[in-house]
């Protein structure tokens, strides 16, 4: 289970490299909310997973409110774009 | 009691494993696909699929009841919100103008062009004339 855990991180973790590419890169304000979206869900499966590899779950607050926070700040961004356009 | 165990662990491993999965490759489709849409769509596939996936093998694994129920909850909490800002976001991106690639088929959210006199055709097939032609193309 060390080794799954350990390979699901390392994974996780190329996930969030290349998101984050995408978002540092020359794009519209819609390409980088989604990639940092990206960023926030692989962080949230890698709280998870820590979890499981450490044996303890403190650390599970942390991805609920993660979750919701990736909520609040696509619905902003959102409402920011559509009101005054790229 | 330790067959069930080892069944578990293996289920579990096999959900993680899935779920980083579908992150890397959403990851890549961000990169690769044409569309301010299409990426919108490919991005909303880790934040759902993904997240089942890897904190249902999270919770398969958890040391009590309560870090169980925490990841289900998670879960829950995701399924629920993220359709909703993966809706928001396209709607903002249209009202924005992002653009549109060459391969989209049909847009609904465009305006429809205002029908006169033509009462007998119904809107089916308003929508289908105002894609495929212009607006002063559809008139009588």
């Amino acid at each position: 289970m060390s080794i799954v855990t350990a390979i699901s991180l390392g994974l996780l973790a190329l996930a969030a490299a290349i998101c984050f590419a995408k978002a540092i890169r020359r794009s519209s304000i819609i390409d980088r909310a989604i990639a940092l979206d990206g960023v926030v869900s692989a962080i949230i499966c890698g709280i998870a997973i820590a979890a499981v590899r450490n044996g303890s779950g403190v650390s599970i607050d942390i991805a609920l409110v993660g979750g919701l926070l990736g909520f609040l700040t696509l619905s902003t961004i959102a409402r920011y774009v559509g009101r005054r356009g790229l | 009691m330790s067959v069930v165990t080892a069944i578990l662990d293996v289920v579990a491993a096999i959900l993680m494993l899935s779920g980083a999965a579908i992150a890397v490759i959403a990851a890549i489709g961000l990169h690769r696909l044409p569309d301010v849409y299409a990426r919108m769509h490919v991005a909303t596939k880790p934040a759902t699929l993904g997240i089942t996936l890897c904190l249902t093998g999270a919770a398969l694994r958890a040391d009590s009841a309560s870090t169980a129920t925490k990841l289900i909850l998670a879960i829950v909490f995701q399924l629920v919100t993220t359709p909703a800002a993966g809706h928001l976001l396209g709607r903002a991106a249209h009202a924005s103008r992002a653009e549109v690639s060459k391969y989209t088929v049909v847009d609904e959210l465009r305006p429809l062009p205002p029908v006169t006199s033509d009462r007998s055709s119904d809107r089916t097939s308003a929508r289908t004339s105002a894609r495929t032609s212009a607006r002063e193309d559809i008139q009588p």
